[in-house]
């Protein structure tokens, strides 16, 4: 490794404490760690290791993944060659990256559709931190891990109405410890992260949270502060109309005893304000917006069960190429129903074109209608290009695998495993970038 | 809320069957025969929540009372519903708007609540939905 040559090295003088140093070929610059957290590797080469240094810190991010201790093993261990007094522990880089994603969403953190379809792509189920606060808005799975932002707020439900702002004033909310906590991760730090209880209102004891491969933070104002825009590797904004948004908080709430059409009515207009003032802005910084509307197919529709669902991908974004039909940048309106499909009412009507999105340049794929066939899935999928599949059908075997999900035989469900897909992509991307950075020093 | 109507044909019921709201709300539900209930719509009014009157399998009916699920909600919901209609009959603007928020937050936590319970109920379909391959979820067909 480049650095190498500036590698200091840890003496294992009987008894002394040795200090670690850790190079990280990126930054070419070594730095001494004392930092808390081990990752240990199934590997038992790596047991002795730690062992020998009686819990001493490594290098922050090593994890299993990026583990490349080969020449220290044969030092340790084993009692022979402990008169061996020079040790390099060699970093890989490139795999402790981790990369930030933003999601603004109004419907709740973590337990949303979205969430549970995103962590799905990269494989594994995320769940609550085991052990934990039982309220823990917090999911981790292997590779990701999915923050709620409402855990920054600064004031508790009573200390909300005490002041007369709702959640979504960003007087409600640090957006420095925010900065401070996203940026340690994004480092490869551990931090020690609030929690709030939707449950009680209050702010409970925090939680740690481990720097993953992948981090997810999802809430109103992920987007809203500068500074951690900066660090948001990918953004998305989930857009639901006004009207959408009515008919699902109803169908949520009216089964829900205590609710009244009036008062659910009255829970949307009055935050409504808040919502334009501060979070709808955000829009305009997104990668991609998906934005759900009600459909045209029908005229009058007013339940909101079939949709239209437009996904909004900026272009020129790095690492990410938007999804198309046809050919980039022409504008195409397509029925695939018709000799080859028949699909039954209202069917299912593809756009994809151009356009301008605050001062943006976008392409547009838009989807109205339903599926209730599983080969309309796969026929459209098989004419959509710039997916990020793996394999063909993975986008189809996505949403099966998910078929009781709430959208799972429309756009909604659709573009959101496409998001997941993208999102896939733009992390692998950014490894290989990085992997190819550390060869390219090597030289 | 308007009471939805019980759309349900009542045989020669159980001799307590009426609907009166002396029932205390810590009644486990009397029949625990599920699989013969072929119909069940819910009564809810104001004043006899969380009664539902179930068809069993068209030979008698009964009155099963679902009560009310420790650390629910409801009450909770209901009581920042009419604080918020008290605060907004008021002039504060921003006061007003908190109150609602507290009531959509609340409610979310009650949606998610009851989906959670939902979930709970065969963790083996759950944890198999998220991971077909691993051994305790192969299917094999012979």
């Amino acid at each position: 490794m480049a650095c190498a040559a500036a590698a200091s090295a840890a003496t294992l003088a009987g008894g002394a404490s040795p200090t670690l140093t850790c190079c990280r070929a990126e930054a070419n610059l070594c730095t001494a760690s004392s930092l808390t957290r081990v990752a240990l590797s199934s590997r038992s080469n790596v047991m002795p290791f730690v062992s020998q240094f009686r819990g001493h810190a490594v290098c922050s991010s090593l994890t299993a993944a990026s583990t490349d201790i080969l020449p220290v093993q044969s030092f340790i261990g084993n009692g022979r060659q402990r008169s061996v007094s020079n040790l390099v522990v060699i970093c890989k880089a490139g795999s402790d990256q981790t990369i930030v994603i933003g999601l603004a969403a109004d419907s709740g953190c973590g337990k949303s559709t979205f969430m549970r379809r995103l962590t799905s792509v990269f494989g594994g189920a995320a769940v609550p931190p085991q052990g934990g606060n039982p309220d823990s808005n917090t999911l981790i799975s292997d590779t990701t891990t999915v923050i709620c932002l409402d855990d920054y707020h600064s004031l508790d439900r009573t200390g909300r109405k005490e002041k007369g702002v709702t959640a979504l004033d960003p007087r409600a909310n640090n957006f420095d410890l925010m900065y401070e906590q996203v940026k340690a991760l994004k480092q490869g730090k551990s931090v020690q992260k609030p929690i709030y209880n939707h449950v009680t209102g209050l702010l409970d004891p925090p939680e740690l949270i481990a720097p993953p491969k992948i981090l997810v933070i999802e809430g109103l104002h992920p987007m809203y502060d500068a500074r951690v825009r900066e660090l948001l590797d990918f953004s998305i904004y989930l857009d639901i109309s006004d009207a959408v948004k009515f008919a699902w908080k109803i169908q949520r709430d009216m089964a829900e005893r205590g609710h009244s059409l009036e008062s659910i009515k009255a829970s949307i207009s009055a935050r409504k304000p808040d919502f334009d003032a501060h979070i709808d802005p955000q829009k305009k910084y997104a990668d991609v917006v998906i934005q759900v509307l009600p459909t045209q197919l029908i005229p009058d529709d007013n339940e909101g069960k079939v949709l239209r669902v437009r996904m909004i991908m900026k272009e020129g974004v790095e690492y990410f190429e938007p999804v198309y039909l046809f050919d980039e940048g022409s504008t195409i309106s397509w029925i695939p129903c018709g000799r080859k499909l028949t699909c039954s009412y209202p069917g299912i009507k593809f756009f994809y074109g151009p356009d301008i999105y605050y001062d943006n340049e976008v392409s547009v794929l838009e989807m109205d209608g339903q599926f209730d066939r599983l080969d309309e899935l796969i026929y459209v999928e098989s004419h959509l290009s710039n997916i990020s599949t793996r394999f063909y059908g993975e986008i189809t075997q996505q949403m099966l695998k998910h078929a009781d999900f709430p959208g799972s035989n429309n756009g909604t469900g659709l573009f959101q495993t496409l998001v997941g897909l993208k999102i896939r992509d733009v992390y692998e991307r950014i490894l290989a970038k990085e992997s190819s950075t550390v060869t390219a020093s090597k030289v | 809320m308007a009471s939805l109507a019980a759309a349900v044909s009542l045989k020669p019921p159980l001799p307590s069957s009426s609907s009166s709201s002396s029932f205390p709300s810590s009644i486990a539900p009397v029949s625990t025969n599920y699989s013969k209930i072929s119909a069940i719509s819910f009564a809810s009014t104001r004043n006899a929540p969380n009664i539902c009157f179930a068809r069993f399998a068209g030979k008698r009916a009964g009155l099963v009372v679902m009560a009310a699920a420790p650390g629910d909600l409801t009450d909770e919901l209901i009581q920042s519903i009419k604080e918020a209609e008290e605060v907004c009959a008021g002039d504060s603007a921003g006061e007003c708007a908190a109150s609602w928020d507290a009531v959509e937050e609340i409610s979310a936590a009650a949606f998610d609540k009851r989906q959670q319970a939902k979930a709970q109920s065969d963790p083996l379909e759950t944890y198999c939905k998220d991971n077909p391959e691993t051994d305790e979820c192969r299917v094999y067909e012979d």
